[in-house]
């Protein structure tokens, strides 16, 4: 049997109203929406379910200032952005990703990268993903944002825009500059490689 | 630099489709543990309060006995110090017994 669909509005009016069991039930619903947005920003040094704490807290929090006008996966997003952002923020070392720092299967994607043209295998993608994040970690914040978001969560420029809340035209320059930086990480560190 | 640019373009493709599990649930007791922060928090919020609204009362009172009492001591502090016998009358009037 189907559950029954979820009515969004009325457990916020609940919530706004002080019911405990449709703040569960919110916390519920938007679970997998903050993990997933909390997972692709995570600094460092934070634990996962501590973030998501931190965005729940400022959801119910701010709840109040919910207008309605925007869908709330919308005003979430934004919420669980801005949290990351800020903790981001606070991690002020950059390290260098060396070439010794990569595991075996991070080294081999690099490898496959320069001795193949085309797509890595699927197998590859968890040892990819490892290798984008520790790249990242050597750019500020709003580059490893705006990175995240356009080429590893597949969001347009229209979504980045919502959620950040920049402009398209600073969207854009943002995303250059931030690919330029990545892509001199990158190079470097094959560089390194090829030694 | 073209080759570059195709090698991050590959990486990044094959990094954004990497399965990653996201749960529908979240972990037991996490909706408590939120709420229960919350709870703190706003209550921490609230002494916080209490404490301003504490020290601004006090403030306000303490502005208002100074003004009392340089209003109360107003004449003693405008009133000119008096000629030179009326200063030699009262010097002369105090250290007699």
């Amino acid at each position: 049997m189907d559950e029954p669909s979820f009515d969004m509005e009325a457990c916020i009016a609940l919530v706004r109203q002080g019911d405990q069991l449709a703040s569960h039930d919110l916390v519920r619903q938007l679970y997998p929406l903050v993990l997933k947005l909390v997972r692709a920003h995570l600094p460092r040094r934070t634990s996962e379910e501590d973030l998501c704490q931190m965005v729940f807290i400022k959801i119910f929090a701010n709840i109040g200032q919910y207008s309605g006008n925007v869908p709330i996966g919308h005003w979430v997003s934004r919420i669980a952005v801005n949290t990351c952002f800020n903790q981001l923020k606070a991690e002020k070392i950059r390290p260098e990703l060396r070439w010794a720092d990569l595991s075996e299967d991070e080294a081999g994607v690099l490898q496959a990268l320069n001795e193949t043209s085309g797509d890595l295998h699927p197998a590859e993608s968890m040892a990819s993903r490892e290798v984008v994040g520790m790249l990242l970690a050597e750019l500020n914040v709003q580059d490893r944002l705006v990175i995240n978001l356009l080429y590893l969560d597949g969001c347009s420029m229209q979504e980045v825009r919502q959620i950040t809340g920049w402009n398209i035209a600073l969207v854009k320059v943002r995303a250059f500059r931030a690919r330029q930086r990545l892509k001199s990480a990158f190079n470097k560190l094959m560089m390194e490689g090829r030694l | 630099m073209k080759e570059i640019d195709d090698r991050l373009r590959r990486l990044l493709k094959s990094a954004a489709t990497s399965p990653r599990e996201i749960p529908d649930e979240p972990p037991f007791g996490f909706a408590t543990r939120v709420l229960a922060s919350l709870h703190i928090d706003s209550s921490a919020d609230e002494e916080a309060l209490f404490i301003e609204v504490l020290f601004r009362r006090a403030l306000a009172c303490g502005v208002a006995v100074m003004l009392l009492t340089v209003a109360a001591s107003y004449h003693t502090l405008t009133a000119s110090a008096g000629t030179e016998e009326e200063i030699a009358n009262s010097a002369i009037e105090t250290s007699l017994p």
